[in-house]
């Protein structure tokens, strides 16, 4: 008779704690962690070869005295480049200059902006920086007047132009309103070298 | 008494054959996107330069909610593309000056050891990426078969 009872009671807290018992095993399969996945992209490049130069800077009314003229404050380079590097100078007979006056300066008339009269200076000018390096006598023809075994840094390397021009008494004055001798200089930089 | 022993019994049964079909299993699967091979840098155009791709996410569930990351996990590189000679990086090798962006619905550093997010979102979806490099003069050509390289992990994770 008690035992009967003990199993009346019992019976239903019996069967709660079976339902508590399997109910995880049951449920387990459904409680999932946060799921990860990954992925890689391979990336692979190289800088092509590039070189960046800026001129800044002229020379206007240079008065020139008998003898070397020099100016080394009116033009400046900049150089930039990702590898080894040059920069070469030439007289490329701008704006019409007189073919046979490469490297020399040549009557030009500041009016008419057109080179004109015929006179040319007897010496070609010479050009390099004042870093060092050879002075090239300008010409019509590329002549290095510096170079770089390396890259530069990203904001370049800084020059200051060294221009020389010889004059003697064999280069006549100009009179003539307006005029002067003018001569432009074309900057090229390479890379690489 | 014995009818409730008959319902739990019932219940239970009710459980092991409903659950399972009415919830399935989270899971994630990342597309990363394409390797990129021979990008060419160049410092004379406007920085930084890019490369896009596309990077598929696929969920179990269409309300799953998800988030993804990019990272560089290789210390060696740690965030920066590094020279490689074609089968291992160069020991004291060059480095580009400026480490790589990660750029989706937000932008990060790498390494991005932290983690940070550059996408969230639900259900299966493809995030337009951008891999961003910054180049200047001072990174230096490469010769031969040596390249520039970095490996971009990219991680889903279904979120709560």
């Amino acid at each position: 008779m008690v035992k009967a009872k003990l199993f009346k009671v019992a019976s239903p807290l019996l069967a709660l704690a079976l339902v508590l018992l399997l109910l995880p095993m049951v449920a387990a399969p459904q409680i999932v962690s946060a799921a990860t996945d990954t992925g890689n992209t391979t990336v692979t490049g190289n800088p092509a070869a590039a070189i960046d130069i800026t001129i800044t800077g002229s020379i206007s009314d240079w008065a020139f005295t008998i003898g070397s003229n020099s100016n080394t404050t009116g033009v400046d380079l900049n150089v930039k480049s990702n590898d080894a590097w040059k920069v070469e100078v030439k007289d490329a007979l701008d704006n019409s200059k007189p073919s046979g006056t490469e490297g020399k300066m040549a009557e030009y008339n500041t009016t008419n902006t057109t080179y004109e009269g015929g006179k040319v200076l007897q010496t070609a000018m010479s050009v390099n920086t004042t870093s060092g390096g050879t002075a090239q006598s300008l010409s019509g023809t590329n002549a290095q007047i510096v170079s770089g075994a390396t890259n530069t840094t990203d904001s370049g390397s800084n020059y200051d132009i060294n221009l020389t021009q010889s004059i003697n008494y064999g280069d006549a004055r100009l009179t003539t309103t307006g005029h002067v001798y003018r001569i432009v200089i074309t900057f090229t930089g390479t890379c690489p070298v | 008494m014995r009818g409730l022993c008959l319902l739990s019994a019932v219940f239970i049964l009710m459980l092991a054959f409903i659950l399972p079909q009415s919830a399935q299993a989270q899971s994630i699967e990342v597309t990363p996107p394409a390797n990129i091979t021979d990008w060419v840098f160049n410092p004379s155009l406007p920085q930084p330069q890019t490369q896009t791709g596309t990077c598929v996410i696929n969920v179990t569930n269409a309300t799953d909610n998800w988030t993804l990351t990019a990272q560089d996990l290789n210390a060696t590189t740690s965030g920066y593309m590094t020279e490689w000679d074609g089968s291992s990086y160069v020991t004291g090798g060059a480095k580009l000056h400026n480490a790589m962006n990660i750029s989706a619905t937000s932008e990060v550093m790498l390494p991005n050891v932290a983690g940070t997010n550059i996408a969230t979102g639900t259900g299966n979806t493809s995030v337009s990426v951008t891999f961003k490099q910054e180049i200047g003069y001072n990174d230096v050509v490469l010769s031969g078969t040596h390249v520039y390289r970095i490996v971009v992990t990219f991680t889903g994770s279904i979120t709560a």
